[in-house]
């Protein structure tokens, strides 16, 4: 019978110094455990050659993301307008919040979209001799990737160009989980624009460092010309938001495209599209004339089956505003702004200020920026569990 | 499984197990307090319980502790099996919630205790393999290091910072900020 016992690794507790329990599956069983916050994995690896050695090692990244459910805590978010004096980044990040400059960029940089810890910036011209470039940027170890515009898209207009950056680390189906901090794996850019009927898109992959070819696409119905806000992407399909009643999708391996027509009910209507759970298509709807919010869900069969309907002057505290405020119609005005790419967090505007809106809780949390920033304008979440880079150097 | 297995489950949940302390103090458990413990559940599969079971990596001090955590959170076991019956009613399930609000607090109230005894339940509860229990200690441990800087950690543990100079300098070039 003590053979079983002896199975499992034996140190007397008393050869123990007053030090963390030194076997080493009982420290992986504690570092799992460290918050999730965005400076917490990064200041246990600085603590000795050990512990360094264990966070940075891809298992333990492994077990640690999926003791998040593979979900990364938002960190911030970046604001699409800056205006003089203006942050361009606000951290969200509750009580060991990160420094806001970590996420300085120059004033010309515009942000296209922030996705599995990238984040895509288009680089306008500052004079007439230079052109635009893109930036793909990893905020945490502040390195760039300037990458020259596709020849073919650089004569419309900037301002209408949609794109995304896509983490390609899970090589397709079942990589949902790793993304967060998978900044040295292959990525994707994709660059959208088009006016109906007709939407061109151009893929840079990191892996052979060029550009596709143009891809055109003659599908688009009426009114449904390219957005240039950040769509979602779930497994190998990127699925981009476009004016009126459908959402593109794009399908990253094949470059074969779709159109997805959103709900009756949903037609017209302020809509964004999100990932849910079990990597379904999600869609917010904002009704501005019901002060309410719609969460649809997308069938496999890909029929839309509505998950809930929330009046937002029923929570806090816009519930507040509005009693205080009897008969204030103003007030009962609400646009999207934003979704996290894992599902749990969207971003609303109202007149009392933006919010983050959690689906699970359907809490209000307010986002604490400056009302200058209150002009509309989209938001784009940072999500990451900041792994910390592998050692570089021998243990 | 509560209703077609119930006659075994009693007569399991009266079965008693010894074990035994590294100082060589005896317990007697119920199976149902003793198989919270996956290292003891596989000894009990293999019928290797008789005569009791000895413990050689946990003292009478902390086994007494680990017995006390495991009765509690064996009568919870058992209380969800139950729940998961044909009760249903709102005055059920008060009494199931005021139930996980007791044991919240029983757990809150076990993890008051010094360090050197939070690392021996930790491995303890590793040795024995007790989930919940594994859970709840190194959870303690992780919470203590929020917010704190890598020379806090070090100084709260007396950990000897074994990184030398050069990839110190590496690590803060990398991330400055997480140190800031």
């Amino acid at each position: 019978m003590s053979d079983v016992v002896s199975l499992r690794k034996q140190t007397s507790p008393a050869e123990l110094a007053d030090d963390l329990p030194v076997l080493p599956d009982t420290r992986t069983e504690i570092l799992l455990r460290v918050p999730p916050q965005p400076r917490s994995l990064q200041r246990v690896s600085h603590v000795c050659r050990s512990w360094r050695r264990l966070v940075t090692d891809p298992r333990f990244l492994r077990s640690f993301r999926a003791l998040h459910n593979g979900t990364p805590p938002l960190v911030g978010v970046f604001h699409s307008n800056i205006y003089e004096g203006v942050r361009r980044f606000t951290p969200t990040a509750g009580d060991d919040p990160m420094p806001a400059r970590v996420f300085d960029c120059p004033a010309h940089w515009r942000v296209l979209d922030s996705r599995h810890g990238r984040v895509l910036c288009l680089a306008m011209a500052r004079d007439a001799t230079a052109s635009a470039m893109l930036v793909v940027w990893d905020p945490i170890t502040r390195m760039c990737e300037h990458i020259q515009m596709p020849p073919d898209l650089v004569v419309y207009d900037y301002g209408k160009l949609g794109g995304a950056v896509v983490c390609r680390a899970g090589g397709g189906g079942n990589g949902e989980g790793r993304h967060g901090d998978c900044r040295s794996g292959p990525f994707q850019v994709v660059l959208l624009i088009g006016r109906a009927p007709r939407a061109l898109v151009s893929v840079y992959s990191s892996h052979t460092g060029g550009w596709s070819e143009v891809i055109s696409f003659d599908g688009l119905p009426e009114w449904a010309d390219v957005m240039p806000t950040p769509g979602a992407v779930i497994r190998n399909t990127l699925y981009h938001p476009v004016f009126g009643c459908h959402t593109l999708a794009f399908d990253l391996d094949s470059k074969a495209f779709a159109m997805i027509p959103h709900p009756p009910e949903a037609k017209w209507m302020d809509v964004q599209v999100m990932r849910l759970d079990g990597g379904r298509l999600g869609l917010v709807v904002a009704d501005i004339f019901d002060f309410s919010l719609q969460l649809w869900a997308r069938e496999d069969a890909g029929d839309w089956v509505l998950r809930w309907t929330v009046q937002l002057d029923t929570l806090e505290p816009l519930k507040a505003a509005a009693a205080a405020q009897p008969g204030a119609g103003d007030l009962r005005d609400v646009k999207l702004i934003g979704a996290c790419d894992y599902g749990n967090v969207i971003f609303l505007w109202t007149r009392l200020g933006s919010f983050m809106f959690y689906l699970d809780t359907m809490e209000l949390k307010k986002l604490p920026y400056d009302s200058t920033m209150m002009l509309g304008g989209t938001l784009y979440p940072y999500e990451s569990f900041f792994a910390p880079l592998q050692a570089t150097t021998p243990n | 499984m509560a209703s077609a297995g119930s006659g075994d489950e009693k007569a399991a949940a009266a079965a008693m197990i010894t074990l035994i302390s590294s100082d060589n103090e005896k317990f007697e458990v119920t199976e149902a307090t003793a198989t919270l413990s996956q290292t003891i559940r596989h000894m009990i599969e293999d019928g290797c319980t008789d005569g009791g079971v000895p413990l050689p990596n946990v003292t009478s001090k902390i086994l007494a502790r680990v017995i006390e955590y495991c009765k509690k959170h064996a009568t919870a076991a058992a209380g969800e099996e139950g729940s998961s019956s044909s009760f249903s009613d709102a005055a059920f399930l008060e009494v199931d919630r005021a139930f996980l609000e007791e044991l919240e607090e029983f757990d809150d109230a076990f993890l008051e205790v010094d360090r050197a005894t939070l690392f021996d339940l930790i491995l303890a509860a590793n040795y024995l393999d007790i989930k919940g229990l594994l859970n709840l200690t190194c959870q303690k441990v992780a919470d203590s290091v929020k917010g704190k800087t890598p020379e806090q950690i070090r100084e709260m543990y007396n950990i000897v910072n074994d990184l030398t100079p050069e990839e110190e300098a590496e690590i803060r070039r990398e991330t400055q900020w997480a140190f800031e």
